[in-house]
């Protein structure tokens, strides 16, 4: 009886499903994706990792229990959605950004330029740029910043939630700095500068 | 004057040890004509000596307005008079004084009589350099000099307390002349002279390195307006930057000399004639009027330019404007002279000639040489002056055009094609009957163009765009074009008559044309090609009979394809011969990985040159990146490419249906064929 309730319970636990409304897992995956190629660095060709190790019987047992749960609890269920990130919108800034890539990387690495608490890139030691390079740099940094905004707005309408702008924009802000190349200067949630 | 002191008070101290060895007078101010000295001792010093000194200090010297912020103190005199309303000091020393800081002590010379008064403070030693100050008043009227020479620009700055602009680097020298009357000012002469200067503002939006400048700027006041004129020489060598524009000055002197008026009240400037000229880069000239009141505003400004050297121009001022934008990598090479107005800080009236212009563009979208025309616009609706513009070389990308002029209308937001025209391009004509564009606010830009392709040749195509030759011609007729949502499309059809056939071009568009990611769409179809011809272009392998097919929703990124739905196969009504050589087999076969090429090879079959066929026929779904292949048959595990026909009978069939895109371009690359060939 104790190992029979034992298992019920961990049938129940194992048919969980979490209503996620923005898929944030698959959003910050599709941002390391898009940066990574941004940057050249290829992510790493990750094996789809098993969604559950149960057997034949476990899987049609949850199942049932699911679709007898959802009769009760339809609104709590939801699919974890993916991310596309392939629309002409998004391949068009993708490779826009890809060629600016080259030459923004330099300013990171000088320290000219570095990457906002937002995601956003901004012009933290004009006084170090040389007067030749400096309109160049202003100009690629705003260039880089509207196609930033851009990308996730066209992210957000290629998945059919326009809404979904702002998350996106803030999914992306963590990973632009996580993704920062040693050297590069990026902004902490509390405003501080770091050096990676 | 000195009936005029408010407070005097003499106190004589004699003292008693030494019989009369000092002698002191003190006063306790003097107020005249608003200069007012405080704490006044007159001492005898060394009066047991045979030659006594009588020495005069001052506590503190208050200067009249308008320098009533600066006052002198612990001065000493050791030459002075007081007599007949008048002190008189010479040879005396004192420090400057103001509300931020003190100098040390310096040469001095006071002068105050009854209705005038003058100071002199020289040698004064601050910011590094070495000051002169003289200030001279008689009743209301004052005027002022003072010399700098060498000033440490760091120094002047902490001296100036200036905060917007921060000084690294250079000293100055300057000399300032002021005059006025009570509180006024009524004339200023100021000469500066900075060197090696270095330094930026806050932001970093102004700029500069190793400047070397001299200005001369004279004021003067009258009936409430000013009338100025400023000149200005930056010497070689300096590098300047003032968003967005970066000018290395180099060998080529900027002068920038103005005169004109400024009414304080009216917050504006006048200038009646203004010239800035930068070597042989470019010179501008004119006259406008500035407001100040709450934004900058150029109410007025009439302006001719003329550069000698449209090369450097477009390196100094025109590059920084088309950085990040469409238009970069564009540069200009010639001659321009252009007279432009503006009213209300816009583009009212520009007429603008070239000579001999080369317009050059890195990412190699356009290339013009010889480009001569004159180019007059207005905001007037009702301008009616005509334009024109030709060129002895023309480049749209790999393609050339041939001289040609048009004659066009340039007015507000529109641009009209005034006549026809027929340009020359690749053996044929480009003939724009009509074109108009107009821009509309808060909407889309509305474009007309009708026109045609004429006798194109396909050969000089194929060659511009180093394709294997073709030969054949093109012919279009275009009735119209749409610019919507971003996207430039054509009405009409382009039809290219090649190889005995015809490939009919209809929905072109195109929105990014000229960008760095274009995007093209298109439906084409293919009538009736002589594979015979086609094959021999392209060393295919020998094949004889029609080709007829389609590609249909073909969008092209960047130039790559994205999707499309195409079909190429012998048409159903064709009787011409079916021949296919053993190169075309082995060519077709080989996308499987060159199976057939052997066995073709090793068997009988390598004593035939050419198989009978009855059909050929590949057709590719392109979506996702994968095509979907099919062929003109459908086999239980594959699709047949090429259907046999007579003995020996050859057929060609794929058994891979779906073909990742980029995979199928490296196989049709190495001009290698499908998985299996049967043989009966």
């Amino acid at each position: 009886m104790k190992t029979l309730s034992l298992l019920v319970a961990l049938l129940l636990t194992a048919c969980v499903t979490i209503n996620i409304y923005f898929p944030a897992a698959a959003a910050e995956k599709a941002a390391d994706e898009i940066i990574k190629d941004i940057q050249d660095l290829k992510p790493e060709k990750t094996e789809p990792k098993p969604k559950a190790s149960l057997t034949d019987w476990q899987i049609a047992a949850c199942r049932l229990l699911e679709q007898s749960l959802d009769a009760i609890i339809s609104s709590a269920r939801a699919d974890e959605a993916d991310l596309t990130i392939d629309s002409a919108d998004i391949r068009q800034l993708r490779s826009a950004m890809e060629s600016r890539f080259t030459a923004l990387q330099p300013n990171y690495a000088a320290g000219y330029i570095g990457i906002q608490a937002d995601g956003l890139l901004v012009v933290r030691n004009i006084a170090g740029i040389p007067l030749k390079d400096r309109n160049q740099v202003t100009k690629l940094v705003a260039a880089e910043n509207a196609d930033r905004q851009q990308l996730y707005q066209a992210i957000a309408n290629a998945n059919g939630h326009p809404d979904w702008a702002g998350q996106i924009k803030s999914t992306f802000a963590g990973r632009w700095a996580s993704n920062a190349q040693p050297g590069w200067w990026y902004q902490t949630s509390n405003g501080i500068w770091k050096q990676r | 004057m000195i009936n005029k002191f408010l407070c005097v008070v003499f106190v004589l101290i004699i003292s008693t040890a030494d019989a009369l060895a000092g002698l002191s007078l003190h006063i306790d101010s003097i107020d005249t004509a608003n200069w007012n000295v405080q704490d006044i001792n007159i001492t005898l010093t060394d009066s047991t000596q045979s030659l006594q000194k009588l020495a005069l200090t001052i506590a503190q010297l208050n200067l009249p307005k308008p320098f009533n912020d600066l006052s002198l103190v612990n001065i000493r005199c050791d030459s002075f008079s007081l007599h007949n309303k008048t002190l008189l000091c010479q040879k005396g020393r004192a420090e400057l004084h103001s509300p931020r800081r003190q100098s040390p002590t310096a040469d001095f010379s006071l002068h105050i009589a009854e209705h005038r008064g003058s100071v002199t403070v020289s040698d004064l030693r601050v910011a590094g350099g070495v000051l002169a100050i003289t200030g001279e008043q008689h009743d209301d009227r004052w005027q002022m000099h003072i010399t700098a020479e060498s000033v440490d620009s760091k120094h002047l700055q902490t001296l100036l307390q200036a905060k917007t602009f921060e000084l690294k680097t250079g000293h100055a020298d300057f000399k300032l002349d002021a005059a006025g009357i009570k509180t006024h000012v009524q004339s200023v002469d100021l000469n500066t002279e900075f060197h090696e200067l270095g330094g930026q503002t806050g932001d970093g939006r102004l700029a500069a390195e190793n400047l070397t400048l001299k200005s001369k700027l004279q004021a003067r006041l009258s009936k409430g307006l000013w009338q100025w004129q400023h000149q200005l020489r930056i010497k070689n060598g300096a590098l300047l930057y003032a968003e967005p524009f970066y000018l290395d000055v180099g060998t080529q002197p900027i002068v920038f000399d103005a005169k004109g008026d400024w009414h304080p009240a009216d917050k504006k400037i006048g200038i009646s004639s203004g010239l800035y000229r930068h070597g042989k880069t470019v010179s501008l000239k004119g006259s406008a009027i500035v407001q100040y009141a709450n934004d900058f505003n150029i109410a007025k400004a009439d302006l001719s330019l003329h550069s000698n050297d449209l090369q450097q121009l477009s390196a100094s001022y025109l590059k920084p404007l088309f950085e990040q934008t469409a238009w970069e990598g564009i540069s200009l090479a010639g001659r321009l002279n252009a007279d432009f107005s503006i009213k209300q800080h816009a583009l009212s009236a520009l007429t603008a000639t070239v000579n001999r212009v080369a317009v050059r563009d890195t990412r190699q979208r356009i290339a013009a040489a010889g480009v001569t025309g004159t180019l007059r616009w207005s905001n007037d609706e009702t301008f009616r002056k005509p334009s024109n513009l030709a060129w002895q070389q023309l480049k749209l990308g790999k393609l050339p055009v041939g001289p040609a002029r048009l004659d066009f209308l340039t007015r507000a937001e529109q641009i009209r094609i005034l006549e026809k025209a027929a340009l020359p391009f690749l053996g044929g004509t480009i003939a724009i009957d009509q074109f108009s564009w107009e821009a509309k606010p808060q909407q889309e830009p509305e474009l007309y163009f009708a026109g045609y392709l004429n006798d194109v040749s396909l050969e000089q195509l194929s060659l511009a765009l180093n394709w294997t030759p073709l030969f054949g011609n093109i012919n279009g007729n275009i009735p119209k074009v749409e610019y919507r949502n971003k996207t430039l499309s054509l009405d009409g059809e382009i039809i290219i008559n090649v190889f005995d056939g015809m490939i009919k071009i209809t929905h072109l568009a195109s929105s990014g044309l000229f960008s760095e990611y274009p995007t093209l769409y298109s439906e084409l179809l293919i009538e009736n090609l002589n594979l015979d011809q086609l094959t021999r272009k392209f060393q295919f392998g020998g094949i004889t009979g029609k080709l007829s097919g389609f590609v249909r929703q073909l969008t092209l990124e960047n130039w790559r394809p994205v999707s499309f739905y195409a079909w190429l196969g012998t048409p159903d009504n064709d009787d011409s011969s079916h021949r296919i050589s053993q190169k075309a087999v082995k060519n077709i076969a080989n996308i499987g990985g060159g199976a057939a090429s052997d066995l073709l090879s090793r068997s009988f079959l390598s004593v035939f040159e050419t198989f009978g066929y009855d059909k050929i026929g590949l057709g590719c779904y392109l979506h996702d990146g994968v095509c979907q292949m099919m062929g003109v048959d459908a086999q239980s595990s594959g699709y047949t490419i090429i259907k046999g026909g007579g003995l020996p009978r050859i057929d060609v069939i794929g058994y891979n249906p779906r073909v990742d895109w980029v995979v199928l371009m490296q196989r049709l690359s190495r001009i290698s064929t499908t998985d299996d060939v049967r043989i009966e």
